[in-house]
């Protein structure tokens, strides 16, 4: 966990720098490292169905993120409602986002070829940035033409910062304001302060640029997207701008709900969850098994 | 999460060693980038007394001279920081070095004693 938390603030110098602290993209099966190959995968997952749901945490965050204190998860709800079998990956939340989402097309599409069995469907599930994770690899997997994405039905999305976070906006505006006061005390602030990762700094706009593509890049029509979001509380109008704390609620939804407003099918808005909650909550779970039962 | 994941040495596993390395080596650079700017506000923040020092003609000429004295002593204290620093930074490196070999000497002697026993 303090390698992620490393990793989240420093990760982009730990790779420039390739110190062995820093993390690449990777499978994770009962937190080892697993490179999938046909009889790795075969082995680790010996009851492996042809639907296929991939993991990707957030900032600074492992695969543990997703697990409730009873041993239960998302992945063995929906493991048992829906013969999914998921996957969880984990990487360098420091380092661009579309590096990230460049490293889980290429893995993804690993997973696919070697998988057990046929693959029927591939979903995914991110949580906070593996939200934009997800979305970036949607892109990279677009430009290269990877297979994988066919085979791609739905998307979901925990929390993700798709229209930026207010707090690294904050950060920057804060550095800025250091750096442009003439003394030695408040230019080293800001110097301490421009170390965050580039993850963590594409995160203040849900910067997923890459190969000279636009921002934001849009979500790929081909795929149901389900967009979740949480609020600290019900009764506060405000509540809903600062959202699950960390993220807005038009942020989370990519500008699909606003106060006030009637969420789309494909949004669902959770009050009382905070931010880090949200990858456990039963009531995501349970609208995510809902919402895979009445779409394609 | 399902059974035993295996096959080691997988892609993003590291060894202890690898990480205590990788530590060191974010420790020293923390310690010679901290020292350089610490070294740059501790200059800069001094910089300004003497600055005010210098417009005041009569202790104009003795403020140059230990700013002078001043600056070659801060500079001096700093640069032996960072020169011990990389000392000690080398001096690890080899020690993970020999650590890293070490384990497979041994099981070359290990081999080679269980090929003479055969004998």
């Amino acid at each position: 966990m303090a390698l992620a938390v490393l990793n989240g603030a420093i990760g982009d110098y730990l790779a420039r720098t390739e110190n062995p602290l820093a993390t690449g993209m990777h499978l994770v099966v009962d937190g080892r490292p697993l490179v999938p190959g046909a009889r790795a995968l075969e082995r680790a997952f010996p009851g492996a169905t042809p639907v296929v749901v991939v993991f990707v945490h957030g900032l600074m965050c492992t695969e543990t993120v997703w697990e409730r204190e009873d041993g239960t998860s998302l992945a063995t709800d929906l493991a048992a409602r829906r013969a999914a079998t998921s996957v969880f990956v984990r990487y360098n939340s420091g380092v661009p986002i579309a590096e990230s989402g460049a490293a889980l097309s290429r893995l993804v599409g690993e997973i696919v070829a070697a998988w057990p069995v046929p693959v029927a469907e591939v979903a995914l599930v991110g949580f906070s940035m593996g939200g934009l994770v997800v979305r970036s690899a949607f892109a990279h997997s677009a430009r290269h033409e990877a297979p994988w994405l066919a085979r791609v039905k739905r998307a979901f999305y925990i929390g993700s910062p798709h229209l930026g976070a207010p707090a690294e906006r904050l950060g920057r505006g804060l550095v800025g304001l250091l750096r442009a006061i003439p003394d030695p005390y408040t230019e080293l602030a800001a110097d301490l302060g421009d170390l965050r990762s580039d993850g963590v700094k594409d995160l203040g706009d849900g910067d997923l640029r890459a190969e000279g593509s636009a921002h934001p890049i849009p979500l790929p029509s081909s795929i149901e997207h389900f967009l979740f979001a949480g609020t600290l509380t019900e009764a506060i109008p405000f509540a809903q701008h600062l959202g699950d704390a960390l993220v807005p609620v038009p942020s989370a939804t990519f500008g699909a709900w606003a106060p006030g407003q009637v969420a789309p099918p494909h949004v669902r808005v959770f009050p009382g969850e905070g931010h880090l909650a949200l990858p456990r909550s039963l009531a995501v779970s349970a609208a995510i098994l809902e919402q895979w039962k009445e779409g394609r | 999460m399902t059974t035993e994941a295996t096959e080691p040495p997988a892609r993003g596993e590291k060894s202890a060693l690898d990480l205590v390395a990788g530590l060191q080596a974010l420790v020293e650079v923390a310690i010679e980038e901290g020292a350089k700017a610490v070294e740059r506000v501790h200059l800069r923040s001094a910089g300004r007394t003497f600055d005010v020092l210098a417009a005041i003609p009569v202790v104009d000429a003795p403020s140059a001279f230990v700013r002078d004295v001043h600056d070659g002593i801060v500079g001096a204290s700093y640069r032996t920081t960072r020169a011990v620093n990389r000392l000690v930074g080398r001096v690890l490196r080899a020690a993970f070095d020999a650590a890293s070999r070490a384990p497979r000497e041994g099981r070359a002697l290990e081999v080679a004693s269980e090929e003479e026993a055969a004998r």
